[in-house]
């Protein structure tokens, strides 16, 4: 979990900027970090490849994996519940 | 249905309102004296209605997040249903203890998320996933880096038109602690910070997590996407 890593020369090898890809993806990295990765990649297409197969799973999962809406009964219920528990508390 | 829209209208009204909001919640600070109750140092104290209208508004906008990220925990509807109706109910009885202001959504998360891990320990039933590929996942992701990444660019493609229940079922499949890091990220795109704090464990525990999480998950949906219709020859990623 190394945040504070200096931006420039540890990103010349494709291991580092790999290592970093979610910190990347997520936007957990410093600016510098970011340019210094966005660097690598406009100069190297196999982790270009890589990082692009990383961002279509992360914007996957957020497209398909939520979304779900709770059943009308389960708000009733928990409205209900909570009337009750405003006379008890 | 209606039910639904009745209930929603009322609320996003008190919604709109930062203001009003901003001052119904200021004198709840030191209240260990019970739901509400008179402040005599504060200018106005909430009132235990005014409070219970706050937690209404404030939270259960967040019903349906919560309902989905409870769904992905649990694997099923009736057990989904149980938590988030018991996250509610703790939520509505420690309301005091919410600090204004803060990430409402995250503490309600942090309560679904501790109701869930108590139901599952309770009932011990839910299978710890096999790891099935007991991959060290990042390790090897890393070694095997430029040669493989589970997926193609062809794949990719059929990665698009995989059904939803292709891409739930996959995240299913993980282990409970990486499925909820993944989620929490991936779908409700919280930081690191908010999920160290959502699952109780250290910010490194989380990247772990999403490291082994997403490689796994990876693998699988490269999987699906074979079965579904890229077919390669040599489609092998051992």
């Amino acid at each position: 979990m190394n945040l504070d890593r200096p931006g420039d020369a540890s990103f010349d090898d494709c291991e580092h900027v790999l290592e970093r890809v979610y910190e990347f993806l997520d936007n957990e990295i410093d600016a510098a970090s970011s340019d210094a990765i966005r660097h690598h990649l406009a100069m190297c297409e196999p982790c270009l490849d890589k990082f692009d197969v990383e961002e279509a799973v992360k914007s996957l999962v957020h497209r398909r994996c939520g979304g779900d809406v709770a059943p009308s009964h389960l708000r009733t219920k928990i409205v209900t519940q909570l009337t009750v528990l405003r006379k008890t508390l | 249905m209606p039910l639904l829209v009745d209930g929603w209208a009322e609320q996003s009204m008190l919604r709109t309102s930062p203001l009003l909001s901003y001052v119904m919640s200021i004198p709840s600070g030191s209240s260990s004296s019970g739901a509400g109750a008179p402040n005599a140092d504060a200018g106005h104290a909430e009132t235990a209605d005014e409070r219970h209208a706050r937690f209404e508004s404030d939270a259960l906008q967040y019903l349906d997040q919560l309902y989905a990220g409870a769904l992905r925990m649990t694997r099923n509807p009736a057990d989904a249903e149980d938590i988030v109706q018991e996250t509610y109910a703790k939520a509505y009885a420690s309301f005091h203890q919410f600090t204004p202001g803060t990430n409402l959504k995250a503490w309600l998360y942090r309560i679904l998320t501790n109701t869930y891990i108590n139901s599952y320990r309770k009932k011990q039933r839910e299978p710890q996933l096999s790891d099935g590929e007991n991959v060290e996942d990042w390790q090897l992701a890393r070694a095997e880096s430029h040669t493989s990444s589970g997926l193609k660019s062809a794949e990719m493609v059929a990665l698009e038109n995989l059904p939803d229940s292709d891409v739930k079922e996959a995240l299913q499949q993980l282990a409970p602690d990486f499925r909820l890091a993944v989620y929490l990220a991936d779908v409700e795109g919280f930081s690191y910070k908010e999920i160290a704090e959502i699952m109780g464990t250290p910010i490194g525990t989380v990247m772990s997590r999403l490291n082994r999480g997403r490689t796994q998950l990876r693998n699988l949906l490269a999987d699906y996407a074979r079965e579904r219709g890229v077919k390669r020859p040599e489609a092998s990623r051992t």
